[in-house]
């Protein structure tokens, strides 16, 4: 990864008071684990996805792109055989975030290094572990091993356990929105001063009775296909910073929420202004708090739902319009990693503003039609040096900003 | 702390195996009720335990029949109970923060039953949690944003922190927070196996004896419990009685073991420390400690020491009361229940009785209110609470005549 800012001196950290910084990321996913192979799949997969929609190609209905396999040894020192899925890939994950941060991948005061979880179906292989032994040899015969696994909390507690984050905590597992609480508990919490480090980020892990029921459900065909995996970035102030030579990659400079006013489905007309319009207000909102005006935003990435011609889609992309020009990320790279898609996309807008340009520079033909607005030719260089990650869905809206140190 | 934005309760709801509703409750409570019985919902062969505390004066419906959890049905009732007093007009911005343990686990074990889970409007890829937030935004109708938190036994309050947030940085005028959880059959399972329940000296039945000297367990309830909180700004603008101010919040990992509490005490100590730092407020100013206090052996005993690191020499002066010996643990609802307790303690100067409390511990040498309610003119309250996998979270609430000032 190109670290294109040293260390910040200290008459910087002073000048950068109230700042939270981005200081490692560890992608675990289909494109592979951690930021190099993270990367290189994620500006490869542009490039390719690209090429198949000139060709007016589409992906399989039913494709699925699963984590890598991977020895969890290789990331962590102490034996966990007993981990699912879920856990090993947050393991994974926040041991590549810590480790590319810091000299030093481990947090220097415990009490003041806090962890924000989202996920939004849990450890769902243990929880069906369970469950199946329940049924089989009843209740007598329950694991007292397996159920304290089978919490929403599970991992969460497991990673606080492993890498000594006994600070601030929250584990969201709401909607798809959930990584993207976590990124604006820990950049709230940092800023309050409840925390001077945190390992924010989502996970999320197919399982077969997952699958089978997430296929029976119709999905546009334009959606990205079901992902896995997660993304955590380590959030420091300055003090931490300079307490464990850090490097910040980029700054979090804001992170901003909102709801859409709508209540049940979303169905009409009505409606769609309204979550257009939480859209309009969660970005301004963001830029507000970042003191950054519309300029200086040089990408968009789009961190949840993409499923064509659906209200709530077409919803987000007219409240974006203003930023039509930019060149737009979807989360087709990542694939629908549902609580880890928006810490991915997160993961991405960092090294994209950190790099200041953009690894590759294809030649974009109007690739889709409708609402989503795609610019004919992308600019080898930012035109701002900060990014814009958006998600939304019928009831909340997250935008978050990124920016160059 | 100097400057920020003050943040109100202004309304309260609960359901409980006490009553439906916050005056049932709170009756219950002073008169020393328990509301622990034999469980009747489902067959209990092969489980050691058969006492809980089901939710009265409300007839839930099963999951397949409505496609509505069981706790998300206690949820709405009492949030229902919280927002009656907020006009139709001013819940277009009413953000939804909920909290628990299991949520939607009868969905979960349909779903890994291979059952069709997927209910009307609500589809699994929006995320199980996301649709018990939405089935009580939409009963309240509230057009704010809608997320879920899960941090095991310590949910409530961490709901009631994140919700601190959204008023004070504000994004939201108003937020229903709250916890809520239900007792199905795989849970159970789960947490008969745990052994953290009681089964009842030979001869009678089990009872939960927080602090007590010959405390051998707890037992489980379920419900819900709710707080409307508001900006002083919109709850002054319609004129509504401010309960009382929630003043700090606090959530941390104990980062030692998933399921054994850390015997000194340390993050727990230091989640009451970061509530009233958050607060602005020191030790000294707390009058009533509404306690965790579960009737385990060790948990108690914890909770003692860590109340005497945070209490100092004040410790054996400050009346410390658990609910749980009339109300049982009611999961993710438990710390929101003690919340709305709390407030009610605020407003009328009187602490409930810890109902069982017969034999005095010197490992919980604490003021342990016993036998009747105790009258205390009270200014300020720490509600405390903790969780399996370690997780910790306090909230610290004040009189409004003071907060006023």
């Amino acid at each position: 990864m190109a670290r294109t800012h040293g260390k910040m001196r200290p008459a910087d950290a002073r000048s950068a008071a109230g700042h939270v910084y981005v200081t490692g990321a560890g992608p675990v996913c289909a494109l592979g684990l951690g930021v190099d192979a993270f990367a290189s799949g994620f500006w490869g997969a542009r490039a390719r996805g690209q090429q198949l929609a000139r060709r007016g190609g589409r992906r399989p209905r039913d494709a699925v792109r699963r984590v890598p396999d991977f020895d969890l040894s290789d990331y962590v020192e102490s034996k966990r055989p007993y981990l699912d899925a879920h856990s090993r890939f947050a393991f994974a994950a926040v041991s590549l975030a810590l480790a590319s941060s810091s000299p030093v991948p481990r947090v220097a005061e415990p009490s003041r290094s806090g962890l924000a979880l989202g996920t939004l179906f849990g450890n769902m292989a243990s929880q069906e572990a369970f469950q199946r032994l329940v049924r089989q040899k009843g209740m007598r015969l329950a694991s007292p091993m397996l159920f304290p696994h089978c919490y929403p909390n599970t991992t969460n507690s497991l990673l606080c356990i492993e890498f000594a984050l006994r600070g601030y905590n929250q584990n969201f597992c709401g909607d798809s929105l959930c990584g993207a609480r976590t990124l604006q508990a820990g950049h709230g919490a940092v800023r309050a001063g409840l925390a001077d480090l945190m390992v924010v980020g989502g996970c999320d892990a197919l399982t077969e009775p997952l699958l089978r029921a997430l296929r029976q459900e119709s999905a546009g065909p334009e959606a990205p296909a079901l992902s896995e995996g997660a993304g955590f970035l380590v959030l420091e102030n300055e003090h931490s910073v300079n307490q464990r030579d850090s490097t910040p990659i980029c700054e979090l400079a804001s992170v901003v929420s909102g709801g859409t006013g709508v209540v049940g489905r979303a169905a009409g007309e009505h409606d769609e202004e309204r979550i257009a319009g939480a859209v309009r207000s969660a970005i301004a909102g963001a830029l507000a708090q970042a003191h950054l005006w519309e300029g200086d935003v040089g990408a968009v990435f789009i961190a949840v739902r993409h499923e064509g011609d659906d209200l709530v889609s077409r919803a987000g992309a007219q409240g974006r319009r203003g930023f039509s020009q930019l060149p737009t990320f979807h989360p087709n790279a990542v694939g629908r990693a549902f609580a880890a898609t928006f810490p991915l996309q997160c993961t991405a807008a960092a090294l994209l503003v950190n790099e200041g340009r953009l690894p590759r520079a294809p030649k974009l033909q109007r690739v889709e039609k409708g609402v989503e607005l795609w610019v004919e030719q992308v600019p080898s260089s930012l035109l701002g040096d900060a990014a814009l990650v958006l998600g939304w869905s019928a009831h909340s809206v997250v935008a978050a900003i990124l920016k160059a140190v | 702390m100097a400057g920020r934005a003050k943040v109100y309760v202004t309304g309260l709801g609960a359901v409980s195996c006490l009553g439906s509703s916050v005056e049932e409750l709170w009756e219950a409570l002073l008169c020393g009720s328990c509301g622990l019985r034999p469980l009747e919902r489902f067959d209990l062969e092969g489980s050691p335990y058969s006492t809980a505390g089901q939710a009265s004066g409300i007839e839930p419906v099963d999951f397949a029949g409505c496609g509505v959890s069981m706790g998300a049905q206690f949820a709405a009732r009492a949030a229902r109970e919280a927002v009656r007093d907020l006009p139709e007009e001013s819940r277009d911005g009413l953000a939804v923060v909920l909290a628990t343990n299991f949520g939607p686990s009868e969905a979960l074990e349909a779903l890994l039953d291979g059952e069709s889970v997927a209910t009307g409007q609500r589809r699994l890829r929006d995320g199980p949690f996301a649709w018990d937030v939405d089935h009580v935004g939409d009963e309240i109708g509230a057009g704010g944003e809608r997320l879920n938190i899960s941090l095991s036994c310590s949910s409530g309050n961490a709901a009631l922190a994140h919700a601190l947030e959204l008023v004070r940085s504000k994004r939201a005028d108003a937020v229903l927070a709250g916890g809520y959880d239900s007792i199905q059959k795989v849970v159970w399972a789960g947490l008969s196996c745990l052994r953290v329940m009681t089964a009842g000296k030979e001869g009678e039945g089990p009872r939960v004896q927080p602090f007590d000297r010959n405390r051998s367990g707890t037992l489980f309830s379920e419900g819900a419990g709710m707080l409307l909180l508001e900006s002083a700004e919109h709850a002054r603008a319609r004129g509504t009685e401010l309960l009382a101010e929630l003043a700090g919040a606090g959530s941390n990992n104990n980062a030692h073991h998933m399921t054994r509490a850390d015997e000194q005490g340390r993050a727990m100590a230091e989640v009451m420390a970061m509530a009233l730092r958050d607060a602005g407020v020191g030790s000294e100013t707390v009058g009533h400690v509404n306690a965790h206090g579960t009737g385990t052996k060790l948990n108690d005993a914890v909770e003692s020491r860590a109340l005497k690191k945070v209490l100092g020499s004040r410790a054996a002066e400050v009346p410390v009361t658990s609910l749980k010996g009339g109300l049982g643990h009611a999961m993710g609802a438990a710390s929101a229940l003690e919340a709305v307790a709390s407030v009610l303690s605020l407003r009328e100067g009187v602490i409930p009785p810890t109902v069982n409390y017969e034999t005095p511990d010197p490992e919980c040498d604490l003021d342990v209110v016993s036998g009747v309610p105790r009258q205390v003119d009270l200014e300020t309250v720490l509600n405390n609470s903790a969780g399996i996998g370690g997780g910790n979270a306090a909230v610290v609430l004040r009189k409004v005549s003071l907060a006023r000032q």
